[in-house]
């Protein structure tokens, strides 16, 4: 089911209803649970039993780890869980990429591997990070386990969150989840807000633009060079409100039922280097990475060689969690050199500490950083290296082409210019719609209207539920 | 306004008086709604109240209705009497008349009136005749309307026109001119049990046309797309496979989404059928004028490649046969790509190189039309 469907929003209607009027903590939770899996259930029935089985799984290992005494047994317990929860994963997302990949060599050796047919269960990516960080936090007795099955079972398969993020993490959410919440007025009205602004996101901006910039993506090479810079940028527009408008609404919904999750995004295009990006982009899963991933290979505790290596590997396993194909891949190889370089090289120090040199030192960070994230999103887009090229070369070195600008895409381009010029230069209140200003009923529901009104008639799923 | 506003932020342990924050809602709402009437009427297709015709037995657009169209391109259209664009009273002018019959490619809502081809024919015929043969040209075109719909309008706009010299019957889709093709129109051309052309009688429902003229003055057209979505909107709550759900895709009607490509004998015959029954109405000549869906482009390269190209052969057969012209609009649009690298079809705002036929298609449907005339108006134009 989709944030963006009515039948979602008359359930959710029924769901703070239902949470108005029952004021019994566990009868809420069960619901809750309830109709999480039947949100999760609604895309395919038959993936629910994966995600069952996935927090049977984790909870048994969770019971048995505080239980265990011996560190043998416990490192058995851990990598039980990794090798269940990634072994699923592996299988339905991988499976074909590797056998593709390895094929020549096993045909080698004799073997005549067969690709399996098999649909990619939605959200699976997200919801078993979410799982593992519970199993590994629970390893390093950062929390204790979760006694409740019920409580566990939500803390997973809590709907907002289940099927695109943000991940949330079992130490901050579980004990939201135990104690009762609070719904409100304050609460229902910035879960509101957000909620707005990330069907706006989605519906009106990303929806409206898909069209064009799948077709220039679609057919590289083919369209003039103008329209190829105003493809790849209407991506980076596409995928952070597709993406971003996702959260906000994950985030909005949590927050009108009384949970608090974290921000996701942070304007990520205002970024000044490569770290700060990914301190502002997809926050929960790269502050997710350097916990689980990054820390675990040492970090930069190991000497600087190792601490390149490490920071290699974990773009690289990020790069590839989000799909299965050599291009995001290398997009999270160009991210991780990018963080690299960085590391080696600080074109600060050649400036003067003068205000303009500032200013012209984050400019100019700005501009490399936007650059480099613009390089990757050919890559992460692209059907392929071979698209890839074709759509860098006609973007350095054009030949002819159609000539396609868009006006709608040329406007949503600049006005997310402006935003973000306007919040670099550290004005944003000028946004702020806060709960007692006279303005913000009025823009909010103009938001809600553009949404209504101006919906493109073609259906498009949310970019980051192919992940 | 002292007493409406003057609320309390609750964190500093007042109690909240909700009067003013329901009266700031409420405002916003209206205000939003008032902001949304403003923009829709800039920015989105506004609807087309209708009027019904008991000749035609049909709805057609109202008169002095502006339509304004957006979605593609970016059009304004005023609608005359008897629902022809662009000219406020077909019965008024003297002169002859072409008549030009089509669906959406002709009434080309995409653009404003002067753009579209039979006002571009007009125009250049005045000047480039020199006045000797005073000739109007006007579409009688409707979205959504096929061939075989023509044969039951002819007979009304050639007595409206008065005095037509001659029928231009624009083609895009040879599925227009084919029997058992799913329409969305009035007329219903089937195979069974022998080729037979009906009248779907469409009872009008008036109320609804007052009730869209209404929306339309007050600005809010968008309230009835709105409408209209909703009501065709199908609310499903069933747990399914993903390929269950992939099965509920609904499947579109009208000749647009049906493609002929290799014809077969009984769509031959349909086709000198229809063309029969055409001429059975038809008090002046009929030239059939077909419009090539190219360039297409792929993910390689632009082809100049008709899809539909092994039906022109046989479709030309059967004009021949019935005494019908054909112009094929295939080598203008070639040529006219080759030199200019313009696509005749297709806008910025949608697709840069598909759908509608744009001012440049108009322009080059206009000049052959032109040329025809030139051709043959001794024999066509009254003495």
């Amino acid at each position: 089911m989709l944030f963006t469907q009515i039948e979602f929003f008359i359930l959710f209607a029924g769901v703070i209803i239902f949470l108005l009027l029952v004021k019994n903590h566990r009868a809420q939770k069960i619901f809750l649970l309830l109709f999480s899996y039947y949100f999760y259930a609604y895309w395919d029935w038959r993936f629910l039993f994966l995600l069952l089985g996935s927090t049977c799984i984790d909870y048994t290992i969770g019971i048995a780890l505080e239980k265990s005494k011996s560190p043998v047994e416990r490192k058995f317990l851990i990598v039980a869980s990794l090798i269940t929860n990634l072994g699923v994963l592996c299988l339905f997302k991988y499976f074909n990429f590797f056998i593709d990949n390895l094929r020549p060599i096993l045909e080698s050796f004799g073997f005549r591997p067969t690709n399996l047919s098999l649909i990619l269960p939605i959200g699976i990516s997200f919801y078993t990070f979410q799982s593992l960080s519970y199993t590994i936090d629970v390893y390093r007795r950062t929390i204790k386990p979760c006694k409740d099955f019920f409580d566990l079972a939500l803390c997973i398969a809590f709907f907002p969150q289940l099927v695109a993020g943000p991940i949330v993490r079992a130490s901050y959410f579980m004990p939201q989840i135990r104690r009762p919440r609070e719904m409100t007025l304050l609460n229902a009205y910035y879960g509101f807000r957000l909620v707005v602004y990330g069907l706006f996101k989605k519906v009106f901006i990303a929806d409206n633009i898909a069209m064009f910039v799948d077709d220039v993506f679609g057919k590289p090479g083919m369209y003039s060079c103008t329209t190829t810079w105003l493809a790849v940028l209407a991506y980076a527009v596409q995928i952070y409100c597709d993406f971003s408008g996702y959260s906000d609404m994950a985030i909005g919904m949590a927050r009108i039922m009384g949970y608090k999750f974290r921000m996701n995004f942070n304007l990520p295009y205002i970024s000044s280097n490569m770290s700060e990006f990914w301190q502002r982009w997809h926050i929960s899963l790269s502050s997710w990475l350097r916990d689980y991933l990054y820390i675990s290979l040492g970090g930069n505790r190991l000497g600087t060689v190792r601490t390149y290596v490490n920071l290699m590997l974990t773009m690289l396993l990020g790069g590839l969690w989000h799909g299965a194909a050599w291009t995001f891949i290398l997009w999270g190889a160009l991210h991780g050199a990018a963080l690299a370089v960085q590391r080696i090289f600080s074109f600060k120090r050649l400036f003067a500490e003068t205000k303009a040199s500032q200013f012209a030192s984050s400019t100019l960070g700005w501009a490399l950083t936007f650059f480099a994230v613009l390089i990757g999103w050919v890559f992460f887009r692209s059907q392929g290296f071979t698209a890839s090229f074709l759509t860098l070369r006609q973007m350095f070195f054009p030949s002819e082409g159609i000539i396609w600008y868009h006006p709608f895409v040329i406007g949503v381009i600049i006005a997310m210019f402006i935003f973000h010029l306007v919040h670099a230069l550290e004005h944003e209140k000028i946004f702020h719609l806060g709960p007692f200003q006279l303005r913000s009923p009025a823009i909010l529901f103009t938001m809600l209207w553009l949404i209504i009104v101006f919906h493109p008639k073609t259906f498009n799923p949310f970019i980051y539920f192919q992940f | 306004m002292k007493i409406l506003f003057n609320f309390k932020h609750p964190s500093r342990g007042h109690k909240i008086d909700f009067r003013p924050i329901a009266a700031m809602w409420l405002i916003g709402f209206v205000l939003s709604f008032a902001a949304i009437c403003l923009i829709s009427y800039l920015f989105h297709d506004s609807i087309e109240p209708s009027d019904w015709n008991e000749q035609l037995k049909k709805l057609i657009p109202r008169e002095n209705i502006t339509l304004r169209h957006r979605s593609e391109g970016w059009g304004d259209s005023r609608f005359g009497k008897y629902g022809i664009c662009g000219i406020d009273d077909l019965a008024k002018y003297r002169c002859p008349k072409i008549l030009i019959w089509g669906d959406s490619y002709v009434q080309a809502l995409q653009m404003d009136d002067k753009y579209k081809m039979a006002q571009v024919f007009t125009r250049n015929w005045k000047s480039e005749d020199g006045g000797r043969h005073e000739l109007l040209a006007a579409s009688i075109a409707f979205g959504g309307t096929n061939i075989a719909d023509y044969y039951f309008m002819m007979p009304y706009y050639q007595k409206t026109a008065g005095n037509p010299i001659c029928n231009f019957i624009f083609l895009h889709s040879f599925a227009d001119v084919s029997a058992d093709v799913p329409g969305i129109s009035n007329a219903v051309f089937s195979s069974k049990p022998e080729f037979n052309l009906k009248f779907n009688y469409i009872e009008p429902v008036m109320w609804k046309q007052d009730l869209i003229q209404q929306m339309s003055n007050l600005g809010m057209d968008f309230l009835w797309f709105l409408y209209k979505d909703i009501n065709s909107y199908e609310l499903n709550f069933r747990l399914e496979t993903f390929e269950q759900k992939k099965g509920h895709k609904k499947v579109e009607k009208g000749s647009k989404f049906f493609e002929i490509k290799k014809p077969n004998a009984k769509m031959v015959e349909s086709w000198d059928f229809l063309m029969k029954k055409l001429k059975e109405v038809s008090t002046v000549p009929i030239v059939f004028v077909y419009c090539p869906d190219l360039p297409q482009v792929t993910k390689d390269e632009t082809i100049l490649d008709d899809s539909q190209k092994d039906s022109v052969p046989e479709f030309r057969k059967i004009c021949k046969k019935n005494n019908i012209d054909l112009i094929d609009m295939t080598p203008d649009f070639t040529d006219f790509y080759k030199s200019t690298h313009i696509f005749p079809r297709g806008f910025q705002n949608s697709w840069p190189y598909g759908g509608h036929i744009n001012r440049y298609g108009h322009v080059l449907t206009s000049k052959a039309i032109q040329n025809y005339m030139e051709e043959h108006i001794d024999a066509l134009y009254p003495d």
